[in-house]
């Protein structure tokens, strides 16, 4: 009878215990990172009696989180996948943003800047129509230091919001180092686990993964964290720190280093996934790749009209100079170099030079030259003095005195040249749109030769402007300035000075053909012309795509960048929603279950006390049967 | 498969904003006619466009250049043919003036009139362009170039034409320089000119002359000689000794004398030892052929009292003018040319726009029937959604407690 009630106590108990687990479940229902809890009943041990044993009700033998390792690993990886094209995406998106309208972007100040020197071609003489020109100049330059300031701020950007994460990174890291502690503690005292603390931690490290690639290993009670190819985050109850230090390599960015007991150690090139990771990639396979390439156009741009502009002659009958003034390229000595040399870049070939920037490394015997985001050896010659400068990719390097072993220095060929650029010429009249020379057959000539205006191959020979004669002192042999005597084939080319002019037809004995400087020729549109063609011209990587083909490659290729980008967050996004349906479905809280299992618990309470007032009966009824 | 509460509700949420993510896609699209805002949206979509909008630009500069050109080539075709009127007054003034019964007065007005048209001539050879720079100088548009110096009229431009774009492939030439227009002319019959020595005594004069056969012309210098009144020899210049190409006897007034490939008339009666020469003929320019017409108007002192040399004169002037005039107009046929090019190339571009266009259009802008169909269906979808959501999130097992 004592049993009966014992017993009955034992369900009332127990019961209590499921709704108390069940109520806690639905209070949970909306928290973030909670797992359902679920009471595990076990029969108490029965007692022995002659006619056998006798049950003696229920205990409960633990709260039980109902949880996967397994999925919780897979949603973790699936996490900081996405967490990283996320990043990725949204800020290739940016860029996209910004270069690839089709109707407003770069190419359309490209053409402008073209239709204005079309139209020079067209009214040379019309001082309006060159103030255009130097105006549509102006905006192409402004253009593309607008460009290139949008991208410099996204790297500074960037470079703040390392800083950002890595401190939140730090806190999660204590957060998963203090509840290690907790945890053991917790677990120690009772025996049972505490799944609060438990979901607690695996809601921080969820989230840690979020930000960076982690891998996770336990040890007893306690998850150790690691970042990178196995640096320690997190050991135990302690944290390391994650910090953002300058690069040594390019003081205008940010990296990131572990602070551990053993020391700091560089993260930069080994962190991976998570927010940080895609930050990392897009800046180094998009950010710096488009800034180098805008840098590069810019070149293409400025060196085909400068070079073009110098072969010209201007409205004051002065040779032209450059229209376009450019940033130079540059190397930075890095801030652990112990030597003072100072190393000078120049481009030598626009059609050699790449996106990439590189590092120079001084070794005990010479130098060795490196791509800066790859690390990969870039094949060089020469042996960096002023007579045998280090060329490589359309660059040539000389090292001043006092270069020590093991100094570096980063060559960046294209990434300040917009920043430098702006238009030299502030004056009209001097856009030198008409060619230097000119040539004409004299009057009295009495055969049918005619001679080509004549171009220049040359426009810093000294003598370009001075008057040449040719005559012919037979149909067959022409002096020059009375001197020589040469054999006339007709349309041949005839290079005297740094020009060349083709006679042909049949000229008579004593005809002249005289080639003298173009000045006044105020109408005279030949430079303008070939400078419209040299946009045109094929003049990057190997003289295979011309100034604007690049612009619409760059413009292309960031958007084909950043649709990959997009087509891969969407279809990460998509595995890691169904991870955490999994995850859901299994650990998730169901309201419709809570309420049954409510229902079940409440019916088995009802019944325990039914017990208990069974017990009470019987005892009643035996109390009564003896009071006589 | 067990469901949990939230997740339930998180994958209904994520539907609906998925579902308005396309359907806001979508309707951007219709609002503002493009299929794609960014490159990232069809990357080599957006190359393409970018090229196909290049060259439908540079199409425009090419229609713009093409205007200034043909405004620049109509007016000198205007003064072409302005010209052409002016020679042909100064033709019929020669015509006028030869007429063997004028007086020295008489021909002295013709005269006049003749060096009015040579004003005139210069004054259209020296003309000027809306923007002020002169149609003939070549490119040293803002030169003078006609001026009249101590020898005659000076060409002061350059040779050089200004070549102008007029579609991807094709340049034209700009207006004539005036070398190419006015100058370098060849005088008389554009083979050799003929002249009466002036210490001849005799009243002979000799033709402009013919040429019968052009290859079997050396250019040189001949002298036609009389050594009496009826026997001559055609001797060439070459020294010490001439050398003499033909010779004849028996000779009559109006007689043709014929030597290599060439032939003249002679008439009037020579006298022992007149001479004329026979000369290559000289480029000149149609100024200095109406100033040598004028001058023999007004009575040229090298052929003062002689009308059979005044006659020669107007003659070879007439020759002149002729080939002054075939200039003229061969030019000016060359300039119709350059217009119709001109007309060619700009129905060219046209059709080419629209191609560009269509193109473009293809690429870049919204098929609004299959957009707005796309529309509806996700408008529905979200409807459908949202409804269904709604209802399955009013279910549950607690209301029946």
């Amino acid at each position: 009878m004592v049993d009966v009630l014992s017993t009955g106590l034992s369900a009332l108990r127990a019961t209590q215990r499921g709704l108390d687990t069940t109520s806690h479940n639905i209070a949970n229902v909306s928290t973030e990172g909670y797992t359902r809890q679920r009471v595990e009943f076990q029969s108490r041990p029965a007692e022995s009696s002659g006619t056998g044993w006798i049950g003696t009700g229920v205990q409960v033998s633990t709260v039980r989180r109902v949880y996967d390792q397994f999925l919780a690993q897979q949603t973790r990886s699936s996490g900081t996948n996405f967490a990283r094209l996320d990043a990725y995406a949204s800020q290739a998106e940016r860029i996209d943003n910004l270069l690839g309208d089709p109707a407003s972007g770069l190419s359309s100040s490209l053409q402008n800047f073209t239709d204005a020197i079309n139209e020079v071609s067209t009214t040379p003489a019309s001082i309006p129509a060159r103030q255009v020109l130097i105006a549509e100049g102006r905006a192409l330059s402004e253009r593309l230091n607008n460009y290139d300031t949008r991208l410099r701020d996204m790297s500074t950007e960037l470079n703040g919001r390392l800083g950002v994460e890595a401190q939140e990174i730090n806190t999660l890291a204590k957060g998963i180092a203090r509840l290690n502690g907790d945890i053991a503690v917790a677990a120690s005292q009772t025996g049972q686990p505490p799944n609060d603390l438990l979901d607690q931690r695996d809601a921080l490290i969820g989230e840690l993964s979020g930000k960076v690639g982690v891998s996770v290993v336990a040890d007893g009670d306690a998850l150790n964290v690691f970042i990178g190819n196995g640096q320690p985050l997190v050991l135990g109850t302690s944290a390391s720190q994650l910090t953002t230090q300058v690069d040594p390599l390019d003081p205008e960015r940010t990296t990131l280093a572990l602070r551990t007991q053993g020391g700091t150690v560089d993260l930069s090139r080994v962190i991976s996934g998570g927010t940080l990771g895609g930050l990392l990639d897009w800046r180094s396979q998009m950010l710096d790749p488009a800034r180098n390439e805008l840098g590069r156009i810019s070149l293409a741009i400025t060196t085909q009209v400068n070079a073009q502009h110098r072969e010209g002659m201007d409205l004051t009958g002065a040779l032209g100079g450059n229209f376009f003034n450019i940033g130079a390229a540059t190397a930075t000595a890095a801030t652990t170099n112990s030597g003072t040399a100072a190393v000078t870049v120049t481009r030598t070939n626009v059609g050699a030079l790449t996106t990439n920037d590189y590092v120079l490394g001084r070794t005990a015997t010479g130098y060795t030259l490196r791509r800066q985001d790859t690390g990969a050896a870039v094949s060089f010659t020469g042996t960096g003095t002023v007579a045998d400068p280090i060329l490589a990719d359309g660059l040539s390097i000389v090292v001043g005195a006092g270069i020590a072993t093991s100094d570096q220095y980063t060559i960046r060929p294209a990434r300040d040249a917009i920043a430098g650029m702006s238009v030299a010429i502030t004056d009209p009249a001097k856009i030198a749109a008409a060619a230097p020379i000119r040539a004409a057959a004299a009057s009295s000539n009495t055969g049918s030769g005619t001679v080509t205006p004549g171009e220049v191959l040359d426009p810093t020979n000294a003598a370009l402007l001075t008057t040449v004669d040719i005559d012919f002192t037979s149909a067959t042999t022409y002096s020059v300035n009375g001197a020589g005597s040469f054999t006339y084939t007709p349309g041949s080319a005839i290079d005297v000075n740094g020009w060349r002019v083709q006679v042909s037809g049949a000229p008579a004995v004593g005809d002249r053909f005289t080639v003298r400087s173009n000045a006044g020729a105020t109408g005279d549109n030949r430079n303008a012309l070939a400078l419209a063609d040299s946009l045109r011209a094929p003049v990057l990587d190997g003289g295979t795509q011309s100034a604007y083909a690049a612009v619409e490659r760059l413009v292309s290729n960031v958007g084909l960048a950043t649709q990959t980008a997009q087509v891969g967050r969407d279809a990460a996004g998509a595995v890691h929603d169904s991870d955490l349906a999994s995850m859901d479905a299994v650990s998730g809280v169901n309201l419709d279950e809570e309420a049954a299992n409510m229902l079940r618990y409440q019916q088995a309470y009802a019944a325990a006390a039914q017990i208990i007032s069974v017990a009470n009966e019987m005892f009643d009824t035996l109390l009564n049967a003896v009071r006589r | 498969m067990r469901i949990s509460t939230a997740g339930m509700h998180r994958g209904n949420i994520d539907g609906i904003l998925e579902q308005q993510a396309k359907l806001s896609k979508t309707q951007n699209q219709v609002a503002t006619g493009k299929k794609f805002q960014t490159a990232a949206e069809d990357p080599i979509g957006a190359a393409r466009v970018s090229g196909l909008q290049r060259k439908l630009a540079d199409n425009t500069q090419y229609g713009r250049n093409s205007n200034i050109l043909k405004s620049r080539l109509s007016y000198e075709e205007q003064t072409l043919a302005d010209m052409t009127s002016v020679l042909q007054s100064a033709r019929d003034s020669a015509l006028a003036g030869a007429n063997a019964t004028l007086g020295a007065s008489e021909r002295k007005m013709i005269a006049n009139q003749v060096r009015q048209n040579l004003a005139a001539l210069m004054d259209m050879a020296n003309r000027q362009d809306g923007n002020g720079e002169y149609l003939f100088a070549g490119t040293s548009t803002a030169t003078r170039p006609f001026a009249q110096g101590a020898a005659g009229v000076n060409y002061q431009g350059d040779q050089t034409t200004r070549q102008i774009r007029i579609s991807s492939t094709q340049s034209l030439a700009d207006v004539h320089t005036g070398v190419d227009a006015f100058m370098g002319i060849a005088e008389r019959n554009g083979v050799f000119r003929t002249t009466v020595a002036a210490a001849n005594t005799g009243n002979a004069t000799i033709s402009v002359g013919t040429v019968t056969d052009l290859s079997a012309w050396v250019p040189a210098n001949y002298t036609l000689q009389f050594t009496s009144a009826t026997d001559w020899q055609v001797v060439d210049d070459s020294t010490p000794t001439p050398v003499t190409i033909a010779s004849g006897t028996g000779f009559t007034s109006g007689q043709s004398i014929s030597f290599l490939g060439v032939s003249v008339a002679v008439t009037g009666v020579p006298a022992a030892n007149d001479s004329f020469s026979i000369a290559p003929a000289q480029n000149t320019d149609i100024f200095a052929m109406l100033d040598e017409l004028a001058r023999t108007l007004e009575g040229d002192p090298a052929i003062a009292g002689s009308e059979a040399a005044f006659q020669a004169q107007t003659g070879a002037s007439l020759l002149n003018l002729d080939a002054a005039l075939e200039r003229v107009v061969s030019v000016r046929a060359e300039v119709g040319t350059r217009l119709q090019a001109i007309d060619t190339a700009a129905e060219f571009r046209q059709s080419e726009e629209v191609d560009l266009q269509e193109l473009i259009s293809g690429i870049r802008d919204v098929d609004y029937a299959s957009a707005i169909s796309k529309l509806n269906q996700q408008y529905t979808s979200l409807q459908a959604a949202q409804a269904t959501y709604s209802k399955i999130a009013q279910l549950s097992l607690f209301d029946y407690l």
